[in-house]
């Protein structure tokens, strides 16, 4: 067996155990449900209860799961769970591990807290901004110092929502208080890798370029979803009513 | 940078003073956004389309028809377009049965927040396989009669309008059919044609090409007056046959649209005119006679009184169910 | 003749949509648009075909009608491009397109491949299209075979086909995925009784997850976080990529177009069920056919033609019983049915009295729509192909960017967003560990119509499971289904040394 292989195996070793407890789980929950009990007018027999087919897949699960891990036995062996636990432990990080976190954390920023929140264009500009930027430089050290002026940005905002501090502010001084206060974190952010960038030619058209992406794409895409597909946006801030003004007042 | 920010700049100015003068418009003054809380392709979105259609040219904007399902009895589309301003740019379309998402849980305000427009329903009929033996109501009944919950009957799901018109025959009758539940009239329908279940009841708007085309064997409507159907003839009321039947039918209908009933009373005159003109066109007209639908055009109050009647009806029999998950008294809906 | 006459009036229907210039303009563009819809992750062609019905309101019936289907059959052939270019399939429907065409793509022959779907897709619409002309009758009573027992077993057959096909490694890791999709769609408000299952009394779960965030989180998160991680770089084009009908390859898997158009017209006349299930299908059916099997999954012709065939001719399927019994075979058939009755044509066992020519004029629009298709492919292609050109540091944020507001736009709900981020989190580290992405997606489409008409189909026949083994069409699924999971267990291959030891070395 080759190299691939047994560490695929030693895997299926760990997430059969996951598995079948999923399994149980469902199973467990299943059996929660009403098996006999009368429900809506439809007649109460065990094959009509809703737990029925919940369960027949928490069962196939286990019976799957265990299948899996005969397999993982017997191509690395018992053995190596108590080895893999204690490797697990000692978990090293390494750049694609830290890649693959910035990657997440993005995505959960722009997810949870800046799109239900945020004027839609905003925080797409925003996402697609750092996004760009961490990857498109091919610097590690840029990286981590980007990534990590977004995460505080990003932190300390998001104590700011937490706190509702948001409504606050838009109640008394201005609707849009916050999109601004997001702007002003995305010229920030921008400002800062543009001092990064400013002395390298080639970073220089780099940056140049993900900031054109940034807001050219959010600038297309919102009309074209609004305007032309009828969706209505997550949040229409500051920019988005500007949108419609100028639609409503071009095309009367 | 510096461009960037002269252009942020200059972008709020252009808002600060469109903003101002844009307050100041009279409504409509953009496209409204009509919200409808069933699936595209259904009964309530084809009517909201066609009458919406007709608004917009009254009202001189567009109505964007789009489609929010999902929940119990469309309550993420409930939910969802009264969480938005309250000014008049977002239609609901919605029928009779989003008056359960109170007791089922899914929306916790009472019906009469709904400012109603009702456009109108069609004739609930009670039909069978062509291959059965019964041709009227009466032997189907006996039928039933003499094998209690061995006839399978099938309505869209638990708590939709068909469900309660075939529990209102079984009462009305004294039988007892084996109800299977089905997402809908259309399987429902197909589930008859094929044979596994044996009666089934939808709209006649929904039913009428099976029946014309021979697939399905109308037996009687469940309204008070009878029905005469093109190359099928007269359908009997299922009500003047049983007289006993009026103690709990006819269960109308009511498809339709609603705003909130706290926008502005202006907005609203002027929605409910445009309504009662678009109901008026000839558009609406022919195509609600040739899919044997019954307009209505009730609004405010008289369309709440006959919603908050079908809330009460609707509320209490899912109680008795056993389907609803909240009480309809704690909600304050009376009896009915 | 009967048959001369109604071919020619057909032809006399074509010539009549011809000849107005507004008409081509409309048949372009909504296939373009429809091409736009299939290729952008998130955007399908239900919505764009609900999108049309409010557009074309005012417009007279026939031309409505021409928006309508070129925009369905322009977004069910889109949907490869995705597969193929970036392996994010941009329907369902093309999920199967993904498995051999982007090894295709990272050969670098994405261009070939494209030009091979294009034909196989315009084939297949067409010959979906002839079944709609002769055969309707027939086949929509097909369709009225399959009750509730018939509905659970295809459903049934649709995650284990699919798991056994696209497993990396272990065939367990396939079932396994359809198991965790059956799972998801198991959530929310069960079908027969309102009982909430798994919703931890989230009120946004009752109405279940839906497949548009599953599909777009499990498919497109992976990738996005492969491609960039692991700065794996997107497929690379030749230099001098012509985009060509590729006839001669065509003419090749001739056997198989054929096949694949009568699967896809077979399962796009039941109702319900659509070109996802018809892609798999008619994978499987291609993969056992090969002479070698072990070649589909790394870039096989013959897979993605099967694939793209099946699912235009589902088109064509799923109009059959639409037509003639008023039931729409597919999602975005039911919004079709929608859009007709606006139009006050009602679909039915009468339309032929009724409306005596539509199905034929149905017939010509799907011939034109597919005719559009072809030419908006083959010219198109070569340009679609152009976006590789872009940095995968710059398109695979956008990507991301579109998969977001694709799987936001088509229930307007943040949380569908909130649900597909933890999907697609899930679905990378399964795919870290060789399990296939697609069965659980298929599971999560399945799922539904598999619970519900099993509970259904006992309760009508009071708890047995005989109704299995005494109609026809369900038991040929079940010995199907049987032999599909039996072939691939350990015994099975016991079994057959014993077999083969006993019986021929003697």
């Amino acid at each position: 067996m080759d190299n691939e292989k047994v560490k695929l195996r030693r895997s299926d070793l760990f997430t059969s155990i996951v598995l079948f407890l999923l399994g149980l789980w469902i199973v467990f929950e299943s059996f929660k449900m009403p098996i006999k009990d009368s429900y809506a007018g439809v007649k109460n027999v065990w094959y009509v209860s809703p737990a029925l087919f919940p369960l027949i897949i928490g069962f196939a699960l286990m019976i799957l799961s265990v299948f899996l891990f005969k397999v993982a036995v017997n191509a690395v062996g018992i053995s190596y769970l108590k080895k893999g636990l204690t490797k697990l432990i000692k978990f090293k990080m390494e750049e694609r591990d830290l890649k693959f976190i910035a990657i997440l954390s993005l995505f959960a920023f722009y997810v949870y807290l800046f799109i239900p929140r945020v004027d839609f264009f905003v925080s797409t500009a925003l996402f697609l901004m750092v996004f760009i930027s961490i990857f498109y430089f091919e610097d590690l050290d840029l990286f981590k110092r980007l990534y990590r002026f977004f995460m505080t940005g990003s932190l300390v905002l998001l104590v700011f929502f937490l706190f509702k501090l948001n409504r606050l502010l838009d109640e008394s001084i201005f609707i849009y208080m916050t999109d601004l206060l997001v702007i002003a974190f995305f010229i920030l952010y921008c400002s800062y890798a543009f001092i990064l960038t400013i002395k390298d030619n080639r970073l220089k058209l780099r940056y140049r370029t993900s900031i054109i992406v940034a807001i050219v794409v959010p600038l297309l895409i919102s009309p074209i979803f609004k305007y032309f597909l009828k969706v209505i946006l997550p949040t229409e801030g500051l920019v988005i009513e500007v949108m419609n003004i100028i639609r409503y007042s071009v095309f009367k | 940078m510096k461009r960037l920010s002269i252009f942020l700049l200059t972008f709020l100015f252009i808002f600060m003073s469109f903003n101002l003068t844009m307050a100041k418009g009279e409504y409509p003054a953009r496209d409204i956004t009509a919200v409808v809380v069933w699936g595209a392709g259904g009964g309530t979105d084809t009517c909201n389309r066609i009458v919406t259609a007709e608004m917009a040219k009254i009202i001189g904007v567009n109505i964007n028809v789009i489609n929010k399902p999902g929940g119990v009895a469309g309550s993420v589309g409930m939910n969802y377009s009264y969480s938005r301003k309250h000014d008049g740019y977002t239609i609901t379309g919605l029928s009779e049965s989003n008056v359960t998402a109170a007791v089922m849980g899914g929306f916790n305000k009472k019906f009469d927040i709904w400012y109603p427009f009702i456009v109108g329903g069609s004739p609930g009929i009670i039909s069978v396989t062509p291959n059965t033996e019964w041709t009227t109501l009466e032997e189907l009944v006996e039928a039933a009669q003499a094998n209690p919950e061995e006839i399978r009957a099938g309505a869209g799901g638990a708590g939709s309008i068909h469900h309660l018109n075939l529990l209102a025959l079984m009462k009305g009758t004294g039988i007892k059919f084996n109800f299977i539940p089905y997402p809908g009239s259309a399987p429902s329908q197909t589930a008859a044609m094929t044979g596994e279940i044996n009666v089934v009841v939808t709209s006649l708007a929904e039913q009428q090409q099976l029946l014309r085309g021979g697939k399905l064997r109308a037996l009687a409507t469940l309204t008070p007056d009878p029905v005469e159907l093109e190359g099928v003839g007269v359908i009997p009321s299922g009500l003047k046959i049983y007289p006993a039947l009026t103690d709990y039918l006819p269960i109308s209908q009511a498809i339709g649209m609603a705003v909130p009933n706290d926008v502005p009373v202006e907005v609203k005159t002027i929605l409910t005119n445009a309504f009662k003109q678009a109901l008026e066109t000839e558009k609406v007209k022919n195509w609600a006679a040739e899919n044997y639908y019954l307009l209505s055009g009730k609004t405010g109050k008289e369309a709440s009184a006959e919603f908050a009647k079908l809330e009460s009806l609707f509320s209490w029999t899912l109680w008795e169910l056993g389907a609803a998950k909240i009480n309809p008294e704690e909600l304050g809906i009376p009896k009915p | 003749m009967l048959i001369w006459e109604r071919l020619f009036d057909f032809l006399g229907i074509v010539g009549n949509l011809v000849v107005d210039p507004i008409n081509i303009l409309i048949l372009f563009g909504a296939v373009l648009m429809g091409i736009i819809f299939g290729a952008t992750p998130g955007l399908t062609a239900t919505l764009g075909v609900a999108l049309l019905t409010t557009i074309t309101y005012g417009m007279n019936s026939s031309t409505a009608m021409i928006a309508l289907l070129a925009i369905y059959v322009g977004g069910v052939y889109g949907g490869s491009y995705a597969s193929i270019l970036i392996n994010i399939p941009g329907t369902a429907a093309a999920a199967a397109t993904a498995l051999d065409g982007y090894p295709i793509a990272l050969r670098g022959e994405g261009g070939r491949a494209i030009g091979v779907t294009t034909t196989a897709s315009a084939i297949g619409t067409i010959i979906g299209m002839l079944f709609v002309v002769t055969l309707s009758p027939i086949i929509s009573n097909f369709a009225l075979q399959f009750t509730s027992y018939e509905f659970f077993l295809l459903a049934f057959f649709g995650i284990i086909i699919s798991g056994t096909l696209t497993t990396p490694d272990i065939v367990y890791k396939g079932w396994i995925a359809g198991f965790i999709g059956l799972f998801l769609a198991t959530v929310g408000r069960d079908l027969l009784q309102f009982y909430p299952r798994f919703t931890f009394g989230l009120a946004e779960l009752d109405s279940g997850i839906e497949v548009v965030p599953v599909l777009i989180g499990a498919f497109g998160i992976p990738q996005i976080i492969q491609v960039l991680r692991d700065r794996t770089t997107l497929p690379k084009m030749e230099k001098l990529q012509r985009i060509l009908p590729e006839f001669r390859t065509i003419a090749r898997y001739f056997v198989d177009i054929v096949r694949s158009a009568l699967i896809g017209v077979g399962i796009g006349s039941i109702p319900g069920i659509g070109e996802d299930i018809a892609g798999w299908v008619s994978y499987g059916s291609a993969k056992n056919s090969s002479k070698h099997p072990e070649s589909f999954g790394k870039g096989e012709y013959k897979a993605i033609v099967s694939t793209e065939t099946a699912n235009n001719a589902c088109v064509g399927g799923a109009m059959i019983p639409l037509l003639n019994l008023g039931i729409p075979g597919s999602p975005p058939a039911a919004m079709l049915l929608g859009a007709l009755m606006l139009h006050g044509i009602k679909p039915g066992p009468l339309i032929s009295f009724d409306h005596p020519n539509f199905i034929l004029e149905v017939a010509a629009i799907l011939l034109l729509a597919s005719l559009a298709m072809w030419i908006n492919g083959i010219l198109l292609a070569r340009q679609v192909v152009k976006v590789l050109r872009i940095p995968s540091q710059i398109f695979m944020p956008i990507i991301g960017v579109l998969c977001i507001v694709g799987s936001y736009a088509i229930g307007m709900r943040i949380f569908n967003l909130y649900l597909m981020l933890p999907i697609g989190i899930i679905a990378y580290f399964l795919t870290e560990m060789k399990y296939p992405i697609a069965p659980l997606v298929m599971g999560v489409i399945l799922g539904p119509m598999a619970d519900e008409n099993l509970r259904r189909g006992l309760l009508i026949s009071k708890g047995s499971l005989m109704p299995i083994f005494s109609r026809p069409v369900s038991l040929i699924l079940f010995i199907i289904i049987f032999l599909t999971v039996m072939t691939q267990l350990p015994i099975y291959k016991k079994v057959k040394v014993v077999v083969k030891e006993r019986f021929f070395n003697s």
